[in-house]
C-alpha cells in the first residue's frame, strides 16, 4: 500500500499550482458546531464553548464530553487520564493535529501535559471519526480524542499575526506565553508558540477522617513546564499542504502523594522530570478529484526521571529514569468509486523502544503494523460503513522471552439514516471491536511483567439519534446515544508467584451499559447577544464481572459514578463575554468498595476582547470551583478548592 | 501522579508491608496453666496501600457477632494507611501503623489513650512490629531504628539501629532480636538478624540467618523462632529455630515456607498460600521433631490465608484471609483444636494480626 503513496507523490508535485488559497473560515451570526451527520458520536467544542469553560488544561474540557471521566489526581501537576465509556484509559487515543500522542510504557496519555494555549477544537469520537483521512492507528483505537490548534488565517495585506498572553491566579500559577504566525510567501507560513507555566501547587484541601475535619495546604505539589512549538506550513494551492511539526516541552513537578493520615510528609521529595520532543511532517492531498491521500512521518523521543531520596532502601532512595523513542510512518489513501462508493485504505509502521535505569529490564523495542480498509455507502440520507483494522505487533527484548507476535483483525460496521426528509432527525448505529496491546511496562517491568499477557479486547455496540435545528437565529442539537460496551481479557495486578510480587494477568471481564444525551444550543437573543448552552448527561452501568467469588462481582467499577454531567452557559454580548460551568458526578465506589461521596464543580468567566484598530486586547477573569467545593476524584488525592485567574493577551 | 510508571514497581514493595507478621506473644508472662477465657477478640485490617483504609474489627466471642470499624466507632477517626501489628500488653492494646508510621495506643475496648509518632526529623521511620519486656515496648522500623518506648508514659525514651529494613522482633534470654530482611532492596535481600543486650540497649552481635527474615517469635521452650521469605526464586523460605543461650540457628525446618506461623506450647501452626496453584495451607509441627502434619481435617478450606493464631484457652485456632483480589473484605476462620471448622465472620481488607481480649 505505503508503494501506492509514493507513485503518486510524484504526480502531485507536478500539479501544484502557484495559487495560495487558504480554507476560508466562515463566520455566522451563531456559529455552529462542527457536528454533521455523522455515522458514529462525535462530540466537538469550539474554541468559543472552550473560552466559557473555566478550562486551565485540556483535561478542563475533556470533563465536559459525556460519558468522558478524567482521572484526576487534583492540581494543575496532578496525573490526568481519560477513561471513555468505561472503557479504561489505554483504550481511548490521544491525536495532536493529526498525529497520534503515546507512551508505550504506559498506554496511557496524562493529559496534565498538553497545553490549551491555542487549541482550536477538542473533539472526541467512539467508533470512527468523519475524517477520511484518518491514520490507520488513530482508528485503531476505541475512542480517540483530537486536538486541533489553531491554524493562522492571513489576509491579503497581513504577513504575521503575534499574541502574547499572560496568566495569573492562585497556588502561585503564572503563565506567559507568545505566539506569532508568519506569512513567508504565498506559499510557505509558520507559527511559534513558547509558553511557560509555574505553579507552586500549595492549594489548601479539607482532610476528613471520622468526625473531624483538618484544613490543610497541598504540599510538594509544584509544577514548572516549559513549551515550544513550530509549526511550518506549505501550501502550494488549496488542496495540498505540507504540515510540520517541532514540539518540545520540558517539565519538573513535585509528587504529592496521596494524603496519608497522621503523616503529612508521606511523599516528600519526590518529583517527576520529563521532557518530550518530537516531530511530525505531513503532505496531504485533500481537494476536489476522486482521489486523496496523505503521508508522514513522526519522531518522538522522551525521558522521564523519577526520584524519591528518602525511600528507606540501602542506596538511599530511587532515581529511575526512562527513555522512550518512537517512529511512525504513515500513509492514507482514498477514492470516491462513484456518487455511492468511497473507499479508504491506511497503514501505519510504528517503532517504539522503551529503556530504564531498573536492574535486569529488558529495554523492549516493538514493531506495530496497523492497517485498515474501509469502505462507504451514501444513498440519499443513508450512509454506512464497513471497515477492518488489521494489528500485526512483534517485540523484541535484550534478556529473557519477548511477548509473543500478535495478528489481529478488528472490524467496524456502522449505518446512519435520516428517515424524515423535512425532519432533521438521524438515526446511528455502530458496532466496533478494537483491541490493545499490553503496555511495556505490564508486560517487561521488572518482576512485575507478564510476557503471557493477552490483549485487552473492547466491544462497542452503540445505537443512537439526533436531533438538529439550525436557523439563522438559533440552533439546537440534541443527542441520546445508548451503548452496551464489553472489555474482556482486562489486564489487572494481582499477587503470582508470591506476595512479594505482583504481576499482571488477563483476568477482568467488564460489561458496561450506558447512556449519553447532550445538548448544545446557541440563540441570538439580540442582534449583538448570544446565548451558547452545552450540556451533557452521562449514566453508566459498568458493572465487574471479573469473579463471582468476590465481593466486587457484579458491583459498579471503582472510580465510576452511575451519574455525571457537565453544562456550559455563557452569554456572549458586545460590552462583555459571562458564563458558567459545572460538573458534576455522582457517588463513586474507591478500589476497596468505599463509596466516595458525589461531588459539583462550577465557576463563573468574565471576558471581554477590546478590538483598537489593529490591535486586540483580551481580558479574562475566571473564579474556579466558586463554591468551594471540596471534594476527591481520587481517593487521597484532593482537589483545589476556590480558586482564581486573571488573563491578559495582546493580538496583532 | 506520574507515579505510576513506578506505582507497580513501589506497589510491590509496598506489598511486603502486606506479609507483616502478628508479634511476639507477650515474653514477660509465662503461660499460665489455666487461660483465662476470652471475651472478644480484635483483628487488624492493614487496608490497601496509601487508602488510609486499616481497621480494626471487634469479634464478640460470647455471642459471635463481628462488628466493623470498631477503632473508628470508638474514636471518631480512622487507625490510618497500613496497620501491620497489633498487641495488649499491660491492659492497652497497641497498634503499630506502617505508613502512618505511629504506634496507636488504646485501652481494651479500643479508645484511644496516646498516638506515638515515629518519625526521624520529617522521614517515616515506618514501624513494623511490637514487642514487650519489663514494662518497656520496643518496636522495629524500616529505617533501621528500634525505639524503645516506656508503657507507663507512652513516650520514646531510647533508640538503637539494627540491619536493613527490620521485619522481626522478639525478646529472649534477656535480648531483644530483631531480623533484618533487606526487602526493600530487592532482589539483594539481607540474611541476618540482630542480637541487641535489653541492659545496654546496643546491638552485641549479628546470626545469619536464611535469606529475607521477617516473623521472629519466641516459644514456652524459650527458643526463637525465626521464618525467612527468602528471595521469591531460588532460594525458598522456611522456618528456623535460634537458640538464644548460644545464638547459634539451631533447626532448619524443611518444607515450612508460610506466610505466618504462631506457637502454642510444643506446637507450631503455620499457613501457607501458594500463587501457582492457588490454594492455602494450613500445617501443624511439633518444633522438637520438625514434623509437619495438615492441621484442617474435615475438608474444608481457606481462600487466601494470610494470618494464623491460636487461642490458648480454647485450642481453637483461627485463620485470616485476604479477598483474592486483595482489596476486597476478608474473613477470619476459626476451627477447634482437631482442625474441625467451627465457624467464620467477615472482617476488613487484608486481616493478619488477631488478639484476644482476655
Amino acid at each position: 500500500m505505503l508503494f501506492l503513496f509514493f507513485c503518486s507523490f510524484g504526480s502531485l508535485f507536478a500539479q501544484k499550482d502557484s495559487v495560495h488559497v487558504m480554507h476560508e473560515l466562515t463566520v455566522t451570526a451563531v456559529a455552529l458546531p462542527q457536528h454533521h451527520n455523522t455515522l458514529t458520536p462525535i462530540q466537538t467544542f469550539n474554541a468559543s464553548t472552550i473560552a466559557a469553560m473555566n478550562a486551565l488544561q485540556l483535561s478542563d474540557v475533556v470533563k465536559h464530553f459525556a460519558g468522558v471521566i478524567v482521572k484526576d489526581y487534583g492540581g494543575i501537576g496532578g496525573l490526568k487520564t481519560i477513561s471513555v465509556r468505561g472503557l479504561g484509559p489505554t483504550h481511548t487515543a490521544v491525536s495532536y493535529d493529526g498525529w497520534l500522542m503515546s507512551d508505550a510504557q504506559n498506554g496511557e496519555i496524562d493529559l496534565s501535559k498538553l497545553s490549551l494555549n491555542h487549541v482550536k477544537t477538542i473533539s472526541l469520537s467512539n467508533g470512527d471519526n468523519d475524517d477520511e483521512l484518518e491514520t490507520a492507528r488513530a482508528f485503531a483505537a476505541a475512542g480517540l480524542l483530537t486536538v486541533v490548534t489553531q491554524r493562522p488565517v492571513f489576509d491579503s495585506s497581513s504577513v504575521y499575526h503575534a499574541q502574547a498572553g499572560l496568566q495569573s491566579g492562585s497556588f502561585g500559577w503564572f503563565q506567559p506565553s507568545v505566539w506569532m504566525a508568519n506569512r513567508w510567501s504565498s506559499r510557505f507560513s509558520s507559527t511559534l508558540l513558547l509558553e511557560n507555566q509555574y505553579s507552586n501547587g500549595h492549594y489548601p484541601f479539607t482532610l476528613q477522617n471520622g468526625d473531624s475535619t483538618q484544613h490543610l495546604i497541598r504540599t510538594n505539589s509544584d509544577v514548572h513546564l516549559y513549551h515550544a512549538e513550530m509549526n511550518l506550513f506549505y501550501l502550494p494551492d488549496s488542496y495540498h499542504q505540507w504540515i510540520t511539526k517541532l514540539y518540545a516541552t520540558a517539565s519538573a513537578r513535585g509528587l504529592p502523594g496521596a494524603v496519608i493520615f497522621y503523616n503529612p510528609t508521606a511523599a516528600q521529595g519526590q518529583r517527576l522530570y520529563d521532557q518530550d520532543y518530537f516531530m511530525q511532517t505531513r503532505f496531504s492531498y485533500d481537494g476536489l478529484s476522486q482521489v486523496h491521500y496523505a503521508f508522514g512521518l513522526k519522531a518522538a523521543n522522551s525521558y522521564t526521571r523519577y526520584v524519591d531520596p528518602y525511600f528507606l532502601n540501602a542506596s538511599g532512595g530511587i532515581d529511575n529514569r526512562f527513555r522512550q523513542q518512537e517512529y511512525d510512518l504513515s500513509g492514507v489513501f482514498a477514492q470516491k468509486w462513484d456518487s455511492l462508493f468511497q473507499f479508504s485504505a491506511a497503514t501505519d509502521l510504528v517503532y517504539n523502544y522503551l529503556y530504564a535505569n531498573l536492574s535486569s529490564f529488558p529495554q523492549p523495542s516493538r514493531l506495530s503494523v496497523y492497517s485498515s480498509l474501509k469502505e462507504r455507502l451514501h444513498v440519499a440520507s443513508f450512509r454506512s460503513e464497513v471497515a477492518l483494522l488489521s494489528t500485526y505487533i512483534n517485540d523484541w527484548v535484550t534478556i529473557g522471552v519477548q511477548s509473543p507476535r500478535h495478528f489481529r483483525v478488528s472490524p467496524l460496521v456502522s449505518m446512519s439514516i435520516n428517515p424524515f426528509k423535512q425532519i432533521p432527525w438521524e438515526w446511528r448505529a455502530f458496532y466496533k471491536e478494537t483491541f490493545r496491546m499490553p503496555t511495556f511496562n505490564e508486560l517487561y517491568y521488572t518482576g512485575i511483567g507478564n510476557v503471557h499477557l493477552k490483549p485487552e479486547i473492547a466491544q462497542q455496540w452503540n445505537v443512537g439519534t439526533s436531533y438538529r435545528l439550525a436557523s439563522d437565529e438559533a440552533f439546537i442539537s440534541i443527542s441520546v446515544d445508548g451503548y452496551y460496551n464489553r472489555v474482556l481479557n482486562k489486564i489487572v495486578a494481582v499477587p503470582s508467584a508470591n506476595l512479594f510480587i505482583w504481576s499482571m494477568l488477563n483476568l477482568g471481564l467488564v460489561s458496561i451499559h450506558g447512556v449519553d444525551v447532550a445538548f448544545q444550543g446557541a440563540w441570538q437573543l439580540h442582534r449583538n447577544v448570544r446565548l451558547i448552552v452545552d450540556g451533557n448527561e452521562s449514566f453508566q452501568s459498568a458493572l465487574d464481572l471479573s469473579n463471582p467469588q468476590l465481593s466486587s462481582y457484579r458491583q459498579q467499577i471503582a472510580y465510576t459514578p452511575r451519574q455525571s454531567g457537565a453544562l456550559t452557559v455563557g452569554c456572549l454580548m458586545p460590552w462583555v463575554n459571562v458564563s458558567y460551568n459545572m460538573l458534576f458526578s455522582d457517588k463513586r465506589y474507591d478500589l476497596s468498595h468505599s463509596i466516595l461521596s458525589g461531588y459539583s464543580d462550577a465557576g463563573f468567566s468574565v471576558w471581554h476582547d477590546f478590538v483598537l484598530s489593529r490591535v486586540t486586547l483580551h481580558a479574562k477573569g475566571e473564579i474556579v470551583n466558586a463554591w468551594d467545593t471540596h471534594y476527591v476524584v481520587v481517593k487521597n488525592y484532593p482537589m483545589p478548592g476556590r480558586s482564581w485567574r486573571l488573563s491578559l493577551g495582546v493580538m496583532f | 501522579m506520574k507515579k505510576r510508571k513506578l506505582l507497580p514497581f513501589i506497589l510491590y514493595l509496598m506489598v511486603g508491608l502486606f506479609v507483616s507478621s502478628c508479634s511476639t506473644n507477650n515474653p514477660d508472662v509465662q503461660h499460665p496453666d489455666v487461660v483465662p477465657n476470652a471475651q472478644s477478640m480484635y483483628v487488624l485490617n492493614q487496608g490497601t496501600w496509601n487508602q488510609n483504609n486499616s481497621s480494626l474489627t471487634r469479634f464478640n466471642l460470647i455471642n459471635q457477632t463481628a462488628t466493623p470499624d470498631w477503632f473508628m466507632l470508638q474514636n471518631n477517626r480512622g487507625l490510618g494507611d497500613t496497620g501491620n501489628d497489633m498487641a495488649i500488653y499491660g491492659g492497652k492494646l497497641y497498634i503499630v501503623m506502617n505508613v502512618s508510621s505511629d504506634i496507636e495506643v488504646t485501652d481494651l475496648t479500643g479508645k484511644s489513650i496516646k498516638q506515638i509518632p515515629l518519625f526521624n526529623g520529617s522521614v517515616a521511620r515506618q514501624p513494623r512490629e511490637i514487642t514487650f519486656y519489663q514494662n518497656k515496648a520496643y518496636v522495629c522500623s524500616f529505617d533501621s531504628s528500634v525505639v524503645r518506648i516506656d508503657t507507663a508514659s507512652l513516650t520514646v525514651d531510647a533508640m538503637t539501629k539494627a540491619g536493613s529494613n527490620p521485619d522481626g522482633i522478639c525478646v529472649a534470654n534477656g535480648k531483644l532480636y530483631v531480623s533484618n530482611s533487606g526487602g526493600l532492596n530487592y532482589p539483594n535481600f539481607s540474611n541476618t538478624v540482630s542480637v541487641i543486650d535489653l541492659a545496654t540497649f546496643k546491638p552485641i552481635k549479628t546470626i545469619t540467618v536464611l535469606t529475607n527474615p521477617f516473623l521472629l517469635k519466641t516459644g514456652s521452650d524459650h527458643k526463637v523462632y525465626l521464618l525467612s521469605r527468602g528471595n521469591y526464586g531460588s532460594i525458598t523460605g522456611a522456618l528456623q529455630q535460634i537458640d538464644p543461650t548460644t545464638d547459634a540457628v539451631t533447626m532448619t525446618y524443611s518444607n515450612s515456607a508460610a506466610v505466618d506461623f504462631t506457637l502454642s506450647g510444643s506446637k507450631l501452626y503455620y499457613c501457607n498460600y501458594d500463587y501457582t496453584t492457588k490454594q492455602s495451607s494450613v500445617k501443624v509441627m511439633d518444633v522438637t521433631t520438625g514434623v509437619s502434619t495438615d492441621f484442617i481435617s474435615d475438608g474444608t478450606t481457606i481462600p487466601l490465608a494470610s494470618g494464623i493464631t491460636v487461642d490458648d484457652a480454647t485450642g481453637n485456632v483461627y485463620i485470616a484471609s485476604s479477598a483474592s483480589d486483595y482489596v476486597s473484605n476478608g474473613t477470619v476462620y476459626c476451627y477447634n483444636s482437631t482442625g474441625k471448622k467451627l465457624f467464620s465472620f467477615a472482617v476488613g481488607v487484608n486481616p493478619w494480626k488477631m488478639v484476644f481480649v482476655r
